[in-house]
């Protein structure tokens, strides 16, 4: 009896001893099992891109489904991909002609059927994706022309829906999805992409395998066999991964973060354009009859007083952006040229502040999302530099934007877009400029020329008005634009991935290095 | 004793009543969830569409006595983000935590009793010094800090074990000590002084005469009675260690309820928050009415109290 149970606990403890040791080896990451393994730090609600849109769905879902036009991810030019041919017919109409031979990962074949199947989709209000009204509500019909092409018309012009397009609208299969269900593709997706789904934990890991039958389009076949992405909500947690050499790759860093890891042995740290961007709000038009910032020389004075690049390079990374107008160049008609704007000049601050009859100080109340502390704590320095007094105070996201929704901000700094969803200058001017309550403006002249260009399908004519609107705004000093986001790709050494155009990687391009 | 019962049971139900509309107001007050979900670019109109289809513009009372009402007929509702059943989410997790848990609780158990005895053998020694001093540090040292440490040493340094996740049981191995050095201090301390009280009885000393060996005495009469106590405490330590884990599955990405309950506050999915918290002070709650049974049975001057 005895023996029995000591060589149970023998058995146990080489079991375990064995278990240990096979883990150490399947775990060294990279070209040694041709598994790519990435880590982020938010799970995502859905894993596809239709339900839901964030960086970490735009992440997955440019894996495992394909859109109608591809987005280059070194240049943002949009190209041919499931559409082989797409022509704008009228301001509202556009016919695609689509890829012949395409299939699905279980194996149906991509047709026009499946593209109207999935704008119906879109179309139908009871199936309450993400975002369905901003995103989609535009679509106003699909219609299959041909076995092979597809008329979608819009209800309003729209300049920006090609971005939509190479973005959020990716195909589904009709006959899969409408067997299953739309919610299939939150647990089982099925796509054209580069990579299919081998296994999936819900918020916490998924497994994709090469398409070997990827079809010749515009992105190149995938090399590397499988992509492993796990949540790992810690950074130092991730960090502590790559260094021991159970992960290749880290995306969505904080830059702070990422800078710390410069010099480490065996990483790479790459940083990008982002498409997300930073301002300080000003509450030009509401607050009390004794509102400071009513007065446009207050505004242009807090402008001048505050060293933008200074808080970029040293707050946020030396490769942040100091943005000149309100918007991030990496969007589409960010214009930047031409328009007015505000150096550092401490001594002009002051004057205009005496100009104003200010010359006794101001008082202002600033109130900002928690992580922004540190930048509105250098705000803060600024503004007293010049005679400004500024109270802050910070709260969590959902709080601050209950605030900031509600017309309560006298100052905010505000962090604003990011991702595919944000690749025009309008989603920067959007909400901002409309006359709604999150519009601290409240300027008739801006909100015409935007609307304006929202709708004109003229790149000219969409480039001359942004242009007024964004010197005007700059003009009026009604916002501060101050730094654009950095996106960051942290990479072992044996992992070759160029940084992309904007915010919106696709891992089918990463390869190992010297293959 | 069926008196006993009832009176702790009406007193626990009441907490955990308590417990659920204090959390719920809290959740309710913490931020707008409909500005959340309804995404960046939406309108106050689109915004308050979503309040009002998600019920969020109700008074507070009625939406908590929906959730109640719900609540008892077994529905936990559905995460306002991932739509999916919170029971779902949370059977999905909750083997995770539970073996988490268990393991720490027997580690430190496995830990603090012989810790415990030793420093009750000699009182006021350097060894009982040395046993304070390493409860002490266990119940200083903050959990994340001392799993970063874990991570750095044992993962990065010696790679002896992995660092994230729980798909092997090498994975628990670090998580199970991090939160087992957060239960060993108080254990030790009652095993000792349980230990010290029992070994001044005139029955250890009836058994030292009888002439039986040390470890006999030390066991068999001194343990046995200093255990009573001990396994009421174990019992609460189990609703603390379930409770705990949150840091620690977040700091080594272990899928359980811990990490659900974090990611949910993180982007106020407030069912799923509200059905964890009911959980862990239902437990809590169940484990410390266990500990009071058992010892009212064990002691029925407790009963009458």
């Amino acid at each position: 009896m005895r023996s029995m149970a000591l060589r149970a606990v023998f058995v146990l403890a080489a079991s375990a001893a064995i278990h240990l040791t096979s883990f150490s080896a399947s775990a060294l990451a990279g070209p040694s099992d041709d598994t790519l393994r990435v880590l982020i730090t938010r799970e995502t609600d859905f894993i596809d891109p239709i339900h839901t849109n964030s960086t970490e769905t735009d992440l997955f879902g440019v894996l495992v489904y394909d859109t109608l036009i591809h987005a280059d991810r070194a240049t943002g030019e949009h190209k041919p991909s499931l559409a082989a041919k797409w022509t704008w017919i009228d301001d509202r109409t556009i016919d695609f002609e689509l890829r012949e031979g395409v299939t699905f990962h279980n194996g149906e074949p991509l047709d026009s059927a499946d593209v109207v199947y999935t704008f119906k989709m879109l179309m139908d209000k009871n199936n309450k994706f993400r975002q369905q009204e901003n995103d989609f509500g535009n679509i106003a019909s699909a219609e299959a022309t041909g076995d092979y092409s597809v008329r979608v018309t819009l209800r309003e012009p729209d300049p920006t829906f090609e971005n939509m397009l190479a973005s959020r609208i990716v195909i589904w299969p009709n006959e899969y999805t409408s067997e299953h269900g739309h919610m299939i593709h939150a647990t089982k997706p099925v796509g054209t992409g580069p990579y299919a789904l081998e296994s999936l934990q819900q918020g916490s890991e998924y497994v994709l395998k090469k398409n070997e039958n990827y079809f010749a389009g515009p992105r190149p076949a995938p090399t590397i066999g499988h992509i492993q992405v796990r949540v790992i909500p810690e950074v130092q947690t991730q960090i502590a991964e790559l260094m021991a050499g159970a992960a290749d790759m880290v995306l969505f860093m904080s830059a702070a973060d990422a800078a710390a890891l410069q010099g480490f042995p065996g990483v790479k740290v790459a940083t990008g354009p982002a498409t997300r961007m930073f301002f300080l709000s000003m509450n030009a038009a509401g607050g009390s009859e004794d509102n400071p910032l009513r007065n446009v020389d207050v505004r242009r004075a807090i402008s001048y007083a505050i060293n933008r690049q200074e808080i970029a390079t040293n707050l946020i990374s030396p490769d942040a952006p100091v943005l000149h107008s309100h918007c991030n160049p990496t969007q589409a008609f960010c214009i930047t040229d031409g328009v007015p704007g505000y150096e550092f000049n401490p001594e002009k601050a002051r004057a205009l502040l005496q100009e104003a009859g200010y010359a006794d100080g101001v008082q202002l109340a600033m109130m900002a999302e928690v992580s922004l502390r540190p930048v509105a704590e250098a705000i803060q320095g600024y503004l007293a530099n010049v005679g400004i007094t500024m109270s802050l105070d910070t709260y969590p996201l959902p709080a601050w934007r209950e605030k900031y929704i509600g017309g309560e901000s006298q100052m905010s700094i505000v962090g604003w877009g990011g991702g595919a969803t944000a690749a025009d200058a309008s989603y920067s001017l959007g909400i901002f400029f409309n006359q709604s309550s999150t519009d601290y403006a409240k300027d008739p002249q801006v909100t015409e020329w935007n609307e304006q260009a929202i709708h004109s399908m003229d790149p000219a004519k969409r480039e001359e008005l942004y242009r007024q609107s964004f010197s005007r705004i700059n003009e009026q000093a009604y916002t501060l634009p101050l730094y654009g986001s950095v996106a960051t790709y942290i990479s072992a050494e044996t992992v070759e991935f160029e940084p992309p155009f904007m915010d919106f990687p696709d891992l089918s391009l990463a390869g190992w290095a010297g293959n | 004793m069926l008196s006993f019962l009832r009176s702790r049971l009406t007193v626990s139900f009441l907490v955990l009543l308590t417990v659920s509309l204090v959390g719920f107001a809290l959740l309710r007050l913490s931020g707008d969830l409909a500005a959340t979900l309804a995404g960046e670019t939406a309108t106050p109109e689109q915004i308050e569409e979503l309040r009002h289809s998600l019920g969020l513009d109700r008074p507070l009372l009625v939406q908590y006595f929906d959730w109640l009402l719900n609540a008892l007929g077994g529905n936990l509702g559905e995460s306002f983000f991932t739509r999916e059943p919170v029971s779902q989410l949370f059977l999905a997790r909750v083997g995770t935590t539970l073996t988490l848990a268990v393991a720490a609780l027997i580690l430190s158990i496995l830990i603090s009793l012989p810790l415990g005895v030793l420093a009750a053998i000699r009182p006021n020694s350097w060894l009982d010094r040395l046993v304070s001093a390493i409860s002490l540090s266990g119940q200083a040292l903050p959990s994340f800090w001392l799993a970063l440490m874990m991570i750095s040493v044992f993962g990065v340094t010696l790679r002896w074990l992995p660092i994230s996740g729980s798909s092997t049981p090498a994975h628990f191995i670090m998580p199970t000590v991090v939160l087992a050095i957060g239960a060993i201090p108080a254990l030790t301390r009652l095993t000792r002084s349980g230990m010290l009280e029992a070994l001044e009885q005139d029955y250890i000393r009836t058994a030292r005469a009888k002439g039986l060996l040390n470890f006999q005495v030390l066991t068999k009469h001194a343990l046995l009675n200093a255990l009573l106590p001990i396994v009421s405490l174990s019992a609460v330590q189990l609703g603390t260690l379930l409770g705990g884990s949150v840091i620690v599955e977040s700091v080594f990405a272990i899928d359980g309820i811990g990490l659900l309950t974090y990611r949910s506050i993180q982007r106020g999915d407030f069912p799923v928050v509200q059905a964890m918290l009911v959980f862990v002070s239902t437990c809590y709650i169940l484990l410390t009415l266990l500990a009071d049974v058992m010892n009212a049975w064990l002691d029925p001057r407790l009963r009458l109290k």
